[in-house]
This record gives structure tokens, C-alpha cells and sequence, in this order.
């Protein structure tokens, strides 16, 4: 699904990302962790062509992604706030992104059935903008919005941040679901090593923009990525 | 303690990231209070001759004693508008080891630095020390000057007290202005008469200095009453905005607008964006402004009946002018979103550019509508102008855009508030301006009347002729600075 050659971005001198090599099959679920500063979020948005490259390119489905604008019609992400729209109701952009998307309202509505116990009655039919929730449920919102259309790829830089224990485990059994029953290909980081193992057959670690590890998960993938962090 | 608290927002103000990321801001918004200053200054100096002009048969100090009723009102409504609600920035220090009495002091004390005050010294000053001063003597000049500085404390405490009371609710501001307003205007037709009220009062004061105590204890009433407000108020709840809203429907044709494909769904989105965002609304209604102008402008030997060219420019552009400087910086908090979804390039233009038309023709329409009371002559000129902002300055505003877009707060007060603004912006006043002289006095010198409009008309219809190669166009400019347009409004 992706490919990743000599990829740097360069901030004045210090790279923020500088990868050799990296393939993402179509249908994996990519865990990236990493401590501040490492170059996550960074190079999620190299991905999603929001920052541009120093060197080297990245292709989406063989398809260079600052070239060609085609793997926006398969690709929800949610990177931070700047993917809401903040003086929208959840409704509202939520029907902003189905429309994009080309999906009917009664799709949308059964669609976000599937997130009930997930929004815990704290998103819907509330009568307020997004900037005026608390950053659990904009959090929420970003995350299902990326959901929409069943995307065959999906970006979310630290999604289990900001939200409550119960959501957190919510949030874990959606995101295997989702892997497992549409085969969507998941770009996922986070600081919780023990979630990251759990939803994410591969492991990577990025310290300093480099790739320091690449492991699959195991029974001692978070015993290795504690004592490393440790 | 309320010293360390103002020496804060001293600090605050001058480390405020607007400022510190552009000099060019800064210097533009000191520009634009210095010019404001000036204003004041001249109209001051000129207020003797002005009302000697205004009714040459009356004694001008009655005369300006019973107007200041109408200044005061008109105060009052500005500062209602204009006036910010104090209690918004004290949050961090509300769990510190600082009593609310002390923090309501301070949020008072703070408030007390605003323009209004500053504006009653420089307008007056000149009329109280040159004309009352040489009646009735220097002191009673003082006297009269302190009186109404005096008065516009009482204002500026009132004001604070309403925002209070409303707590963010809009009726009680809004029905106190609309009944002021009414009030100056049925006065103006003459159907009432409250002149005499200031008239008498101030000339009482006039021959009586001792009253000059009653503004001023007043004004320390509503003080104690404001500040015992405050502090009932210092609670997150009552210091974050209201949030619940009461509706969030959207007019039928916005709706039907959004099942128009994409550029439909980004243009009704747009709208939802004027509408729920206080600078982008502000500085929209604020074209309601430049339209009053046609009126102010063809009054006798106005620039209306000199250079009607200007006039029709900047009416059938009146909304376009203020809002397409910024055209991308009011999606700054979530262009990264827009960027990532399956949107092409293309169509965004065409949202933005559809946008601008409807701003246009609803500048036209309203001006029109206008001009058939005063000068129905002029329309074709009108209509004219408004092919060269439509087919012209639309394509000619967003380019400017994707070479200067900057972050801005959408949601911000719209006054004095010049984030966003640089070099782009001032160079599109030069079109503005030199346009309308050199169709009048170049083309139309070598060609013949009305021919330098008639051209820039033609070129005009040209460019909507051209639409789709010009729209490609911009795209592609978009697309080639895209990255540097996205790292200047993240940050």
C-alpha cells in the first residue's frame, strides 16, 4: 500500500524524518511510537501530503503522493484539531465528510449506529459546535469522521489520547474490528505502548526521525518496546 | 498585587503571537489607532466651525450641549459593540493565591485603558478651552471637559455591567441599542425632541462646577455595582462563553446549496463559517459601510458627482474588498482537513470564486437599490464597475491570497484587529484607486467619455469569458505553493 524511498525533511539542519526504506502492505496495521519530537506526526503528514518532502518520495498505491491527488478518494486521517471544522456540529461535519465521500445520509445514519456506545450519548443530537466540546469528544469526532466510507487506508495520530479509560477500550475493539472485518490498512500512532501492541501487528520506532526498530507483534513485543523505552 | 497583575497583560499584549510574528501587523494596527487619534484631533479642532455651519443663528455651545445627548447615545451603542467583555482572560489565576476582590479590581482597572476616554479629551479639548474657556472663563473649561470625560467613565462602567448582566445573551444589549438608535433617529426627523436635555443640564453645570462631582459619583456607584457583579461571576462557567446553542439550522437555501457537489457543499460551508465566526461576520457587515458611502458621496460636491467611477468600484465591491484579502486565512484552523480530503483543487477555486460573485451581485443589487432614490443616472456605471470587480478583481484577490495567505483567528473580535493583514493587501489598494482616475482621466482624454469604463468592462467580461483557463490557472499557482501556503496558516 505504501512505499517509502529515502524519505528527509529537514528543519535548518536536523532531520525530523530521514527513512531509507519502508513498506506497508495493503491491509497491515502500522503502530508508530516514538517519544516527543521523534518525527510521528510529521511523517503522517509527508503521508497525506501536508508537509513537503526535502528528499526522496513516498507512493501511495505506486503513486507518488505529491503528484497525484488519487489517494484522497481511499484515505480518511485524523491527525489533531486541525481536522475538525470547528464551528460545525458533529452532525454537520460528519454529512460534510459522507457528502465528500459520496455517501447518502441514510448510509451516514446507519453508519454512525455502529459508534453509539462509543459517542456515550455525548455527541449527538447535542445542539453545539465542535469548539465547544471537550477535547475527549472532539477527539471522538475526528476519529469516526476519518471512519466515513470505509477508507482502505487510515491515518490517526494518537487517538487514544484525551479520551477516558472506557473509551480508550472502545476505541481498541473498533479499530481491530475494523482491520480485521474490512481489511483496512491502519497507520496508527501512540504513547500507550500496551494499546499499540493490542490493535497493531507491526511495530515501528522512530527516535530522532530514524527507524531504531521494526518488529511484528508478539507475546513479548511490549516487554521489548518497555525495556527499550525504559 | 493588581500592579503584578497589569504589568502581565502589559506583557502579554507585547509577547502576544500576532504581534511578535509580524512587525508588519503591528505597525499596520498603531497606524491604524494613530490615524484614528488624527481623526479624533482634527475633528476636534474644527468643531467651532462645524456647528457655526451646522445652524449659524444658534449659540454653538447650546447647540453642542444639546448634541452631546447624540454622542453619548451613540457612545453607548458603539461601546456595547465595540467594548470587550472584561472577565475573559483572568482564567489562569482564578485557582492562584489572589482574592476576587483584587481580580475584579484589576479586570476593572485594566478596562479603564480603552479609546473612548481618549477620544472625549481629544474631540473636546480645543472647544472647551477655546470657545467655553473664553466665556465663561478657564476653570468652567475644565469643568465642562471633566464633566464629560466624567460621563463616558459612567458609559464605560454601564457597558461592563450590561455585558454582566446579559452574560453573553444577546437581547438586553441588542434591545438597548435598537431603542437608542431609534431614539436618535425619530429625533432627527424631528418627531421628538430631547436636545433640550443635555442643553439644560450642561448649562447648568456651566454656571455650577460643584456638579461636576455627579458623573464621577455615578460612575463610582456603577463601579462597586460591576465589580460586585464580577465577582459573583468569577466562576469557568460564567468566564467561558455561553455554549449551549439555540439553533443550528441553516437556511433551505444554504441546505439545498449542500447537495450541489462539492462546490456547492464548500460554498455552504463558507457561509456557516460568516455566519458562526465573529471576525469573518464583522468583516462583512463592515461593507455595509462602504455602501452607506454612495449616499455620503453624492451630496453636494461630493466624489460621488467628481469621479462616480470610484464610487461605483467600490460599491459593487463592497463586501469582496474586506473579505477576499483573507479569502484562505478564515479556513486557517482546519485547511490541513480540507487538504487531506477528496477535494480537488479545482473546485475549491470554484467555491471561492462563486463566493465572491454572489458577494459582488449582492454589493450591486444593494447599491442599485440605493441609487435609484439618489442619483438613478448613474446605475449603468454601476453596472459596468461591477463587471470589472467580477471579472477582474475576483481572480485578481485570490492570487493575491495564495502569495500572502497567513494564519488568522476567524473567531476573533474583528476590531483593531489587523492579524493576517501584510504587503498583499495594501498593494491591491493601488488597482483600486488608480483604475477608476486612469479610465476617467487617461483613457477617456485619448478615447472619448465613458470609453475608459466601457473598456475595463470589456476586460471585464473577458476575464468571466475566461473563467475555466483562469481557474486552472489558479489551481495550478495553489497547488505549486501549496505547502508553503499550509506551513503559513498552521502557524
Amino acid at each position: 500500500m505504501i512505499q517509502i524511498n529515502k524519505l528527509r525533511k529537514l528543519y535548518g539542519k536536523s532531520a525530523a524524518v530521514d527513512i531509507e526504506s519502508l513498506k506497508i502492505a495493503s491491509g497491515e496495521s502500522f503502530g508508530l511510537v516514538g517519544n516527543n519530537g521523534a518525527g510521528k506526526t510529521t511523517l503522517f503528514k509527508l503521508i497525506l501530503d501536508l508537509n513537503k518532502a526535502t528528499n526522496g518520495e513516498i507512493l501511495v498505491k505506486d503513486t507518488p503522493v505529491a503528484l497525484n491527488d488519487e489517494w484522497k478518494s481511499f484515505t480518511g486521517s485524523f491527525l489533531d484539531e486541525t481536522f475538525l471544522i470547528n464551528f460545525l456540529t458533529p452532525e454537520e461535519y460528519f454529512d460534510f465528510i459522507a457528502q465528500l465521500q459520496r455517501i447518502t445520509s441514510q448510509e451516514l445514519v446507519t453508519f454512525l449506529t455502529i459508534f453509539k456506545d462509543f459517542f456515550n450519548d455525548e455527541i449527538l443530537g447535542k445542539r453545539k459546535y465542535i469548539r465547544d466540546m471537550s477535547k475527549g469528544n472532539q477527539k471522538k469526532i475526528g476519529i469516526v469522521g476519518s471512519m466515513i466510507g470505509d477508507p482502505e487506508l487510515l491515518i490517526l495520530d494518537e487517538p487514544f489520547s484525551n479520551l477516558d479509560p472506557s473509551s480508550q477500550i472502545k476505541l481498541k475493539q473498533l479499530l481491530i474490528d475494523q482491520q480485521k472485518n474490512n481489511g483496512t490498512t491502519m497507520l496508527i500512532s501512540s504513547h500507550d505502548l500496551s494499546h499499540i501492541t493490542e490493535v497493531c501487528e507491526r511495530i515501528v520506532v522512530l527516535e530522532k526521525g530514524k527507524i531504531v526498530k521494526d518488529i511484528f507483534s508478539n507475546d513479548n513485543a511490549l516487554e521489548e518496546l518497555e525495556s527499550y523505552f525504559a | 498585587m493588581i500592579f503584578t497583575l497589569l504589568s502581565h497583560s502589559w506583557l502579554s499584549f507585547w509577547r502576544s503571537k500576532s504581534l511578535a510574528r509580524s512587525l508588519g501587523t503591528a505597525i499596520f494596527t498603531w497606524l491604524m489607532v494613530a490615524i484614528m487619534v488624527l481623526y479624533a484631533l482634527g475633528l476636534g479642532y474644527m468643531l467651532e466651525e462645524l456647528l457655526v455651519k451646522l445652524a449659524p443663528e444658534k449659540d454653538s455651545i447650546k447647540l453642542l450641549n444639546g448634541l452631546l445627548l447624540f454622542y453619548w447615545m451613540f457612545e453607548l451603542v458603539s461601546r456595547i459593540i465595540i467594548q470587550k467583555n472584561v472577565t475573559l482572560n483572568v482564567q489562569h489565576y482564578l485557582t492562584q493565591r489572589i482574592s476576587s476582590q483584587s481580580l475584579a479590581h484589576f479586570m476593572l482597572l485594566k478596562s479603564w485603558i480603552n479609546l473612548f476616554l481618549l477620544i472625549t479629551v481629544l474631540l473636546f479639548s480645543r472647544f472647551a478651552f477655546h470657545k467655553i474657556a473664553l466665556i465663561y472663563g478657564v476653570q468652567q473649561g475644565w469643568v465642562w471637559l471633566l464633566f464629560l470625560l466624567g460621563v463616558s467613565f459612567c458609559l464605560h462602567h454601564l457597558v461592563i455591567l450590561i455585558h454582566q448582566i446579559s452574560k453573553g445573551r444577546i437581547w438586553l444589549p441588542l434591545g438597548l441599542s435598537i431603542i437608542t438608535v431609534a431614539t436618535i433617529y425619530a429625533s432627527f426627523l424631528g418627531h421628538i425632541d430631547i436636545l433640550f436635555i443635555t442643553e439644560g443640564v450642561m448649562g447648568d453645570v456651566l454656571v455650577n462646577p460643584f456638579l461636576l462631582l455627579t458623573p464621577y459619583l455615578i460612575s463610582l456607584g456603577l463601579y462597586f455595582v460591576t465589580h460586585f457583579f464580577i465577582k459573583k461571576n468569577l466562576l469557568l462557567d460564567n468566564l467561558t462563553q455561553n455554549v449551549s446553542i439555540g439553533n443550528v439550522g441553516v437556511p433551505s437555501w444554504v441546505q439545498y446549496l449542500n447537495t450541489k457537489g462539492v462546490v456547492g457543499q464548500l460554498f455552504a460551508l463558507e457561509v456557516r463559517l460568516i455566519w458562526r465566526n465573529k471576525r469573518a461576520r464583522t468583516t462583512l457587515i463592515m461593507g455595509v459601510f462602504f455602501l452607506f458611502y454612495v449616499v455620503i458621496a453624492f451630496q453636494r460636491n461630493g466624489i460621488g458627482e467628481k469621479l462616480p467611477e470610484f464610487l461605483a468600484m467600490l460599491s459593487t465591491g463592497a463586501f469582496m474588498i474586506n473579505y477576499a484579502q483573507l479569502i484562505f486565512s478564515w479556513e486557517s484552523f482546519y485547511i490541513d482537513m480540507i487538504m487531506a480530503n477528496d477535494i480537488s483543487i479545482k473546485k475549491y477555486m470554484k467555491s471561492k470564486i462563486f463566493l465572491l460573485f454572489i458577494l459582488n451581485s449582492i454589493s450591486l443589487l444593494s447599491s442599485v437599490i440605493i441609487l435609484i432614490f439618489i442619483n438613478p443616472k448613474i446605475i449603468s456605471t454601476f453596472l459596468l464597475w461591477y463587471l470589472v470587480n467580477t471579472g477582474l478583481f475576483i481572480y485578481l484577490f485570490i492570487w493575491l491570497a495564495i502569495l500572502g495567505a497567513k494564519r488568522i483567528d476567524s473567531n476573533a473580535s474583528a476590531f483593531f484587529n489587523y492579524e493576517g493583514i501584510n504587503i498583499s493587501q495594501f498593494l491591491i489598494i493601488i488597482p483600486y484607486v488608480a483604475l477608476p482616475v486612469v479610465a476617467r482621466f487617461v483613457i477617456d482624454k485619448y478615447l472619448g467619455v465613458g470609453m475608459g469604463t466601457y473598456i475595463l468592462a470589456g476586460l471585464g467580461v473577458i476575464g468571466i469569458l475566461l473563467f475555466k483557463p483562469i481557474v486552472d490557472l489558479l489551481a495550478k499557482s495553489f497547488l505549486k505553493r501549496k505547502h508553503k501556503i499550509l506551513v503559513r496558516l498552521r502557524d
